[in-house]
């Protein structure tokens, strides 16, 4: 039938073309491989697991990693796949996400394998600082392994240039940094004293966290992130309107500049460049101002925020899971095993720009931020906090209070607002889901 | 003989005011792409580059190329498919003596301006259960059944318009309708395929939000890449440009080159009668 | 003209309608999650019928109302300004010499022939607050202050609006075009051309009494368009800040990819296709007879 052969043809193409890309997924099932999904992309991740996989080639030539990346901060973009996969029953070998309660949540939905054994052989058990360790132990049993960057969330980044010129030292607490943008605003009014980026909404928490901490002290704080505050008890409400109130001041004055046109290192880029002097981020940012050329204590310096006498270590913990059914379970157990070696940790931290959670890990810096803050992990374990909207919260709850917070940018009521955090913490039930935390 | 009227003289300067905010972009975005960054950092947007400075496309393009093939191979398999089973669904409504044949376009013609949020969620779901996300057949497969709809419309209002002694005259001669579409009618629709390949294909390729739920890592998909570019090269603007510039590249080339076709499919999909 | 045979309708319609079948089966699906507690990790078994406690839900939050007042602004400030621009570029198109009219048409039209990426990145850079062309334009005109324009909640839909206008316009201007060129319009003229109608009588008229159909084509495209829109949003403000700019799409894709609610997130998309169904019944009814009026 020749009339039938037009269509026949193009049928046959799109059969054939179909087939093609179907045939890696038989390949797949073959045992020598490693699949794994992480968002390390931006300058300094990248060369960081690049140590990662360097080593493990090394140590199994023959298991081809299939690698997966998915751009994107704070876990956002990961997890939409990681979660389809996962739900679909066809889980990864291993995937990248944030600790603390972004892991609980695979775990209560059942989708992640105990990896005790790994922590116990490795010595992660005596060396990992205890509120570290938590961060991946849930109901009895540790879960994934970090990645150890042990970041510290805290860390207020300033143009060098600019403070030297004014004779500025970095501030250590709200007062100080009224100054300090007082100073700044005054002699030089074209630079933004300091800045958020809200496209990236996440980054507004890096504002808020240690301003909370500050007015509210250590033990106010784990309990204001893990919902066990009564907003509507006055000492329980304190802190928090005392942390809106100075944010209302630093936004009447002109000292904090928020802008949505910036992804978080766009906001980092106007400090590289002298048109803003401050910002607070995690100290992945020093990877990016090394990235783009800058020196530290040269170009740029960081220091932590509050410090001095009320110096606080806000961590945000990195790990790597295992799902339950990885299809390569031995090598996804060969990775895990690989990131507790204490030598390629501090390795990988070096690129990264953290520092290595083990204690046994090698100490030397080659930047007096990292310097510092190894200094205070190992002096202070105590004061070694979970940064508290990325660990501590659901990661719904997260969205939310992050939109809250800009909304308060602009409209500036603290009541508001205060209404607000006490209605989102209903609404995503943080009180239930972090009991956790508080077990032994 | 042209006469100067006033009424064509304001005409024209309006004419040529529009034609400039619709021009400027693509001329600041064209020749932004060639600059220097520190001839970008000179804020002048309308002056041209000192020189054809192509490392931004380099760049761009190395970053984009896989995204490039894995887009046109998506966008040409789910355009021929579509074209293909559109076309027969358009001319079997157009020319069957069918008693449902309306209630059919009506029900074609809500599915071509359906919101694809409806059905953003269970698709994904529903892939993911298959094993389909991040693959080529998962993305043919999404666009293929988003696109039909229009695939079948615009061939549909060609048909109908179409003069009937052609199948008739096939019809006389003993041909039966398979035969008469593929060897009478189709040939002589050209235009009508063209349309609909046209408008499928670059509705296809500019594509963002399906690309970016259901690519991924192994399948990259271009517009999801222009926007994530935006990211990478945070504040690189020649280097966005450049790359915006690459992505655009296939369906403006097609506009260009089949402009008229472009033109009749989108009427055809809309007020044809 | 053809008589239907069952092996006709399984060569020719089948492929085509099945697909079609499972488009409406997937909304259906997302109407009947939009009734249960479907989230992350909640697996088939576990499954509950909730009622319409996730819409009360949405009820009671204000960034749902957010997203409905930005989505009637987009009606305002996107549909009657790209119609208004359309009609009047077609007609000062059709009184324009020919060749004029054939450079200056794919001049209108080419914006859509691009993706809201590109554009979406190219319009974030143009309204730049410190890097972009307008705000330089308005600081050599004499403006002191920067203009903050994606940033700040009141303006930031402007810029965004404005690229959808910019990409949309041709396609209005097309179609409006194609209805002043109808045969039926170019007689009612010349009859009133011979009658001694001014130009502007005829606009008035002949001309706008005519393009009733025209009309509601593009305002009801315009406006399905309003209520979906998502890309150009996501990529220029990612719906801030905060939620500012927020349409309901993109609080949808937050809901279901960011926050793993994604029975709320039905329930946000089964408000999308009500709302443009209100739209696109009465006007595929409306099409459909037209369409069979004429044969």
């Amino acid at each position: 039938m020749r009339g039938g052969f037009k269509l026949i043809v193009p049928i046959l193409c799109f059969l054939i073309l179909s087939a093609v890309p179907l045939l890696p997924l038989t390949y797949a099932q073959i045992e020598n491989e490693l699949i794994i999904y992480h968002y390390y992309t931006a300058g300094g991740e990248r060369e960081a697991i690049d140590v990662y996989f360097k080593y493990f080639k090394q140590k199994y030539p023959f298991v081809k990693i299939r690698e997966n990346e998915v751009p994107g901060g704070a876990a956002e973009n990961i997890r939409a796949v990681v979660m389809s996969r996962l739900e679909a029953g066809n889980p990864p070998d291993i995937f990248l996400d944030l600790a603390g309660a972004n892991m609980k949540r695979y775990v209560d939905a059942g989708y992640l394998a105990p990896v005790d054994d790994i922590w116990k052989k490795t010595g992660m058990e005596e060396h990992v600082p205890p509120l570290l360790r938590k961060m991946c132990y849930f109901y009895g049993h540790y879960y994934g392994v970090q990645a150890n960057n042990v970041h510290r969330e805290n860390i207020l980044f300033y143009n060098k240039h600019i403070f030297d010129e004014l004779g500025l030292k970095p501030p250590r607490n709200p007062q100080e940094l009224l100054e300090v943008a007082k100073v700044i605003k005054e002699r030089m009014p074209r630079v933004m004293p300091l800045v958020v980026s809200t496209k990236d909404y996440w980054h507004v928490a890096f504002l808020m966290d240690p301003i909370i901490y500050y007015y509210g002290g250590k033990d106010y704080y784990l309990r204001f992130y893990t919902g066990r505050v009564n907003l509507s008890k006055p000492e329980d409400v304190k802190p928090l309107r005392e942390a809106l109130n100075f944010v209302k001041e630093l936004l009447e004055k002109g000292y904090l500049v928020p802008s949505n046109a910036w992804t978080w290192d766009m906001s980092a880029a106007q400090i590289a460049r002298g048109r803003a002097a401050m910002g607070i981020y995690g100290d992945w940012a020093l990877g990016y101002f090394l990235s783009i050329g800058l020196k530290c204590d040269e170009d740029f310096g960081g220091a932590p925020f509050p410090g001095g006498k009320d110096e606080v270590y806000l961590i945000g913990v990195d790990a790597f899971m295992m799902p339950k059914g990885a299809p390569h379970p031995h090598a996804a157990k060969a990775w895990l095993m690989l990131l507790t070696d204490p030598k390629i940790e501090y390795e990988f931290a070096l690129k990264k720009g953290s520092i290595a959670g083990r204690d046994d890990a090698p100490r030397d810096y080659p930047d007096s931020i990292r310097r510092e803050n190894v200094k205070f992990l190992l002096s202070h374990p105590d004061l070694v906090i979970p940064h508290g909207t990325f660990m501590l919260a659901p990661p719904a709850f997260l969205e939310d209070y992050c939109k809250a917070i800009i909304n308060f940018f602009f409209n500036k009521n603290v009541d508001a607002m205060v209404k607000q955090v006490a209605y989102l913490m209903k609404k995503h039930k943080v009180a239930e889901f972090s009991t956790w935390f508080w077990k032994e | 003989m042209v006469r100067i009227r006033l009424g064509n003289v304001i005409t024209a300067s309006i004419l040529i005011l529009a034609a400039i905010f619709f021009l400027a972009p693509l001329y600041i975005m064209v020749v932004t792409s060639f600059k220097t960054p520190y001839e970008v950092s000179r804020m002048e947007y309308l002056s041209l580059p000192r020189a054809l400075y192509l490392l931004n496309y380099f760049k761009a393009f190395s970053r984009m190329s896989k995204a490039l093939l894995d887009t046109l191979l998506v966008t040409s398999t789910s355009t021929a498919i579509c074209v293909l089973i559109g076309t027969a669904a358009g001319y079997f409504l157009a020319s069957f003596d069918f008693k449902y044949s309306i209630h059919l376009c009506f029900i074609t013609m809500l599915a071509s301006f359906l919101p694809y949020q409806a059905i953003l969620i269970p698709l994904t779901v529903i892939e993911s259960f298959l094993r389909l996300t991040d693959t080529y057949v998962g993305l043919i497969f999404a666009y293929v059944m988003l696109n039909v709809p229009l695939a079948t419309l615009i061939p549909m209002a060609f048909f109908l318009a179409l003069p009937r002694e052609l199948e008739e005259a096939a019809l006389i001669d003993g041909c039966g309708p398979i035969y008469t579409f593929s060897k009478v009618v189709l040939p002589a629709s050209k235009p009508a395929l063209a349309s609909t390949a046209i408008l499928v294909f670059t509705s296809i390729w500019n594509e963002f939000l399906i690309a970016l739920t259901l690519g991924g890592t192994r399948v990259k998909m271009v517009a999801p890449v222009i926007a994530e570019l935006k990211g990478c090269y945070a504040a690189l603007w020649n280097l966005q440009m450049a790359g915006a510039v690459i992505g655009s590249l296939p369906p403006l080339l097609f506009f260009i080159v089949a402009g008229k076709y472009f033109v009749r499919g989108l009427l055809a999909g809309t007020i044809r009668g | 003209m053809w008589k239907v045979e069952l092996k006709y309708i399984l060569f020719f319609l089948l492929p085509a309608f099945s697909l079609i079948s499972l488009l409406y089966a997937l909304t259906v699906w997302t109407f009947l999650m939009s009734f249960t507690n479907w989230s992350f990790g909640v697996r088939f078994s576990n499954l509950k019928l909730v009622g319409f406690a996730n819409y009360a839900e949405l009820a009671s939050n204000p960034r749902f109302w957010v997203n409905l007042r930005n989505n009637i602004a987009w009606l305002i400030l996107f549909v009657v300004p790209t119609t208004v621009l359309g009609l009047i570029l077609a007609y000062l198109l059709e009184s324009s010499p020919l060749r004029l009219e054939r450079i200056l048409r794919p001049i209108f039209l080419y914006p859509a022939a691009l993706s809201f990426a590109v554009s979406g990145v190219l319009w974030s850079w143009i309204y730049d607050p410190w890097e972009g062309v307008f705000n330089d334009i308005l600081f050599k005109m004499g403006f002191k202050e920067v203009i903050p324009w994606l940033d700040d909640p009141k303006i930031a839909i402007f810029p965004i609006i404005t690229a959808a206008i910019w990409q949309y316009c041709g396609f209005a201007t097309i179609i409006f075009l194609a209805a002043l060129r109808s045969g039926v319009l170019k007689d009612a003229i010349e009859a009133a051309k011979v009658d001694g109608a001014g130009s502007a009588r005829i606009l008035i008229d002949v001309i706008l009494p005519n393009l009733r159909h025209a009309l509601l084509v593009v305002v009801s495209l315009l406006t399905i368009f309003s209520l979906k829109v998502f890309d150009l949003v996501w990529i220029m403000t990612r719906g801030g800040p905060g939620y500012a700019t927020e349409v309901l799409a993109v609080y949808m894709y937050i809901l279901a990819f960011q926050q793993d609610l994604l029975a709320p997130s039905a329930a946000v998309a089964t408000i999308i296709v009500a709302l443009t169904s209100a739209v696109l019944l009465p006007y595929t009814y409306y099409a459909i007879r037209r369409w069979s009026k004429r044969g």
